[in-house]
């Protein structure tokens, strides 16, 4: 059993060493995050936030994160208030007016699941950070929902066990927002297959898989969509060590702006050559004007036409939760951002 | 820290006017303050004030081979340079060490116009022309070794091309590293006048070191409206250089700008050609291939920075990692607000040999005009035992086997280069997986 109490321990001897991020994320833009605002959200009293769907505790059976990575997990872990652990298929994650809600969950699934976990920082900032243990021959369905008008840090990391299955959904709407969706996949057989997208506003999502086991399959694909003064960046990186074999892996990043900045940056690390696919792509989603022209000689105005096809598309990224009213909402104010 | 009178003596030697001391002494202060940056792999031990900063040949510029010494011209015989000359270019332009030995362009061309002379002289001659460019496409506070190169820059060459000048045949510069522990900073900068047409050749050497050098060089090129320009490098360091280098090109109006990276040699190599493409109609393409046989790290990409409407732009990588070997690509495509109707196309494909060697893609597209459209691809295969067999059961060995298979897997990149230097490309893999192919 891991205590709390050391944890944060170990992070405050890490704090004083650590930064946001190690190195600019790239050579035009200095960071995709403000963490200005983070920093200014250290100086709120630490909470727990709101938490449904899983217990307190104060001592955990896994940890899996390094409070010495980064800034944002050093002060996470310092500060912590406390655990929890999940004991629901649904868990929401709030924050709290006049502080920072600071929230760790421990899930362990297994069987066949249908989860579902909401983070939303609507009265203050906050960060949450999750461990997802999804054990042997377990097949899980998790939609994730983001959204939040305070700066907001999600970091989730999933743990395959041998055989096992993980589709993932993602929605994040959000105005500062970093979240990481990092896959381990350290067995064999597993397979990780993620779609989500990123729906206006300022939000930096990252989604990673580290391979070093053998015959694993992943499969990512994610989009951004961005209107005119948004900020809205995807990237991720497929790191294959040397010790794995057989992985077949797949990361789709791609992007419709009608104005703001959208970054695509899928990245691979392939240590070995025992292979079987390890690719990538980033592509921009918008129509071209002969697309249009063939809708609209289906009888759709170009406006219309664009409208249902920005509507379809996002569908296809965040899956059922297509269907959730805070979604639809969001892909309304993207298509008023459509050429009319 | 490197002292300033090391940059002042460099100037003066040259009998440089006040502005391109004032150029390398900026430099100077930007480097000592400037970050070593994070992005950089493998130059571990690399120590830029224990190298010799500056070494004359001591051979006076010459404009044809009798007047270079014997042991001189023997070398860039057995390099075969004066045969290329006179079969294949418009120009030729050597460098040894720190300094530019021979320059010389046929005679029809100089008399339109064109100029090719060493980056010094032109300096001196040109000072209007130069002043204009120099230092103004890829700028020295770009990061540390940027500075460090415009604070001691030496030899390279400078070619002019004046309008509607169209060279039939190519242009090229040699540049040769005779000492370890040297460092050799050379700067290219070309210009193309609008509507001129050329192809520029880049060709490096160095013998085996028992220590490493350190190469800084800067290619700088400028294509006015309608302008067309290739560049290709073909890099073969000998496997202890550390290759840095320094490119950037800027396009105008309908202007073309096209790179070949071929990277063959080297003990590390970084480098990422650049193109800004600044006028409405501007076109750039970049094939990159990189081979990364043994020990070694190649660091390589392509970065593009969209700005004007109509602009397009296509990337092609191909990398090969054997025995150990790294690739990196690390590109970047920018495409502003106003650059409508931009397009890009990006794609990276790497082949790892064995279970040693590693490949990685690190791609950024940064995307701010909603008329645009960007994609890039990216795969990394192995050559499967199924593809052994097969090029076995047709009587090849394995070391054939792989030699076909990178062949194949460059055909693309080789198409783009002229005849002679592809089949000097094809003889050097050739040597490196001993299978005798092609």
């Amino acid at each position: 059993m891991i205590s709390i109490e050391k944890i944060r321990e170990r992070a405050k001897k890490a704090l004083p060493k650590t930064s946001f991020q190690p190195y600019g994320d790239s050579p035009t833009v200095k960071s995709y995050t403000d963490w200005s605002a983070f920093e200014n959200a250290f100086s709120l009293p630490a909470s727990s936030g709101k938490v449904s769907g899983a217990t307190a505790t104060d001592k955990l059976t896994s940890f899996s994160f390094q409070p010495e990575e980064n800034r944002m997990l050093a002060y996470h872990f310092s500060h912590l208030p406390g655990a929890f652990v999940a004991d629901s298929d649904t868990i929401i994650l709030e924050s709290e007016r006049n502080s920072l809600a600071l929230q760790h969950v421990l899930f362990c699934l297994d069987g066949d699941r249908n989860v579902h976990i909401e983070d939303l920082a609507s009265t203050g900032p906050k960060s949450a950070t999750l461990d997802m243990l999804v054990r042997p021959g377990a097949h899980v369905n998790l939609s994730v929902f983001i959204s939040g008008q305070h700066s907001q840090y999600l970091h989730i990391r999933y743990h395959l066990g041998d055989s096992s299955e993980l589709s993932v959904n993602s929605a994040v709407l959000g105005i500062n927002t970093h979240v990481h969706h990092e896959f381990f996949l350290n067995g064999s057989g597993s397979r990780v297959s993620y779609s989500g997208a990123s729906i206006r506003g300022r939000s930096d999502l990252i989604t990673n898989a580290f391979v070093s086991g053998n015959d694993n399959v992943i499969r990512i694909a994610h989009a951004v969509f961005s209107a005119p003064d948004d900020f809205v960046v995807h990237r991720g990186a497929i790191r294959v060590a040397r010790t794995s074999s057989g992985t077949d892996a797949d990361m789709d990043s791609a992007f419709y702006t009608t104005g703001g900045l959208a970054v695509s940056a899928p990245m691979l690390e392939v240590l070995t050559d025992n292979v079987i696919r390890a690719s990538h792509r980033s592509r921009d989603l918008s129509l071209s004007d002969e697309q249009i022209l063939y809708l609209q000689t289906r009888g759709l105005p170009a406006s219309e036409a664009l409208s249902v096809y920005v509507e379809k598309l996002i569908e296809q990224y965040v899956g059922n939760l297509a269907s959730d009213e805070r979604v639809i909402s969001a892909i309304k104010s993207f298509s008023e951002s459509l050429p009319r | 820290m490197i002292d300033p009178s090391i940059v002042r003596e460099i100037s003066e030697a040259h009998n440089e006017p006040d502005w391109m001391l004032k150029i390398r002494l900026n430099a100077l202060e930007l480097y000592n303050r400037l970050p070593e940056p994070k992005w950089i792999h493998g130059v571990e031990g690399l120590n830029v004030e224990d190298l010799i900063l500056y070494k004359d040949p001591g051979v006076r510029p010459a404009t044809s081979w009798e007047e270079l010494p014997e042991d001189i011209r023997r070398l860039y015989e057995r390099l075969n340079l004066p045969e290329y000359e006179k079969e294949y270019l418009a120009g030729l332009s050597t460098s040894l060490d720190s300094e530019t030995i021979y320059s010389r362009v046929l005679e029809p061309l100089r008399e339109k116009g064109v100029i090719l002379e060493p980056m010094h002289d032109a300096v001196l001659n040109y000072p209007d022309l130069v002043r204009k460019y120099f230092s103004r496409i890829f700028p020295p506070a770009e990061h540390k070794y940027s500075a460090l190169h415009y604070a001691l820059w030496s030899g390279g060459v400078f070619l002019y091309v004046p309008p509607g000048v169209k060279l039939d045949l190519p242009i090229e510069a040699f540049f040769y590293i005779s000492t370890e522990l040297e460092g050799q900073f050379e700067h290219t900068l070309i210009v193309a006048d609008r509507g001129s047409e050329v192809h520029f050749i880049e060709g490096c050497s160095a013998p085996r070191f028992r220590k490493f050098s350190f190469h800084d060089g800067a290619v700088e090129i400028y294509a006015a409206e309608n302008a067309y320009v290739k560049f290709t490098t073909v890099q073969n360091w000998s496997k202890n250089i550390i290759n840095f280098n320094n490119k950037r090109a800027i396009a105008e109006r309908n202007a073309f700008v096209e790179w070949v990276e071929g990277s063959i040699g080297a003990k590390t190599s970084i480098v990422y050609p650049s193109v800004v493409l600044r006028g409405e109609g501007a076109r750039t393409t970049m094939n990159v291939f990189s081979l990364s046989h043994g020990p070694y790290v190649k660091d390589g990409g392509a970065k593009i920075f969209h700005v004007a409407p109509n602009t397009r732009s296509t990337v092609v990588s191909k990398s090969v990692s054997s025995d150990g070997g790294v690739n990196i690509y690390r590109g970047l495509v920018r495409i502003l607000k106003g650059a409508k109707n931009a397009f890009s196309h990006v794609s990276c494909d790497s082949l790892i040999l064995d279970g040693e060697s590693e490949a990685s893609t690190y791609p950024h597209a940064q995307v701010d005009e909603p008329t645009a459209v960007f994609t890039h691809e990216a795969t990394t295969v192995r050559f499967s035992e199924d593809q052994l067999f097969y090029l076995q059961s047709r009587g090849l060995n394995e070391e054939e086997a792989k030699g076909l298979a990178v062949l194949g897997f460059i055909q693309d990149i080789l198409r783009g280069l002229p005849l002679e230097y592809a089949s000097v490309l094809r003889e050097v893999l050739n040597a490196d997986f001993s299978g005798g192919v092609g």
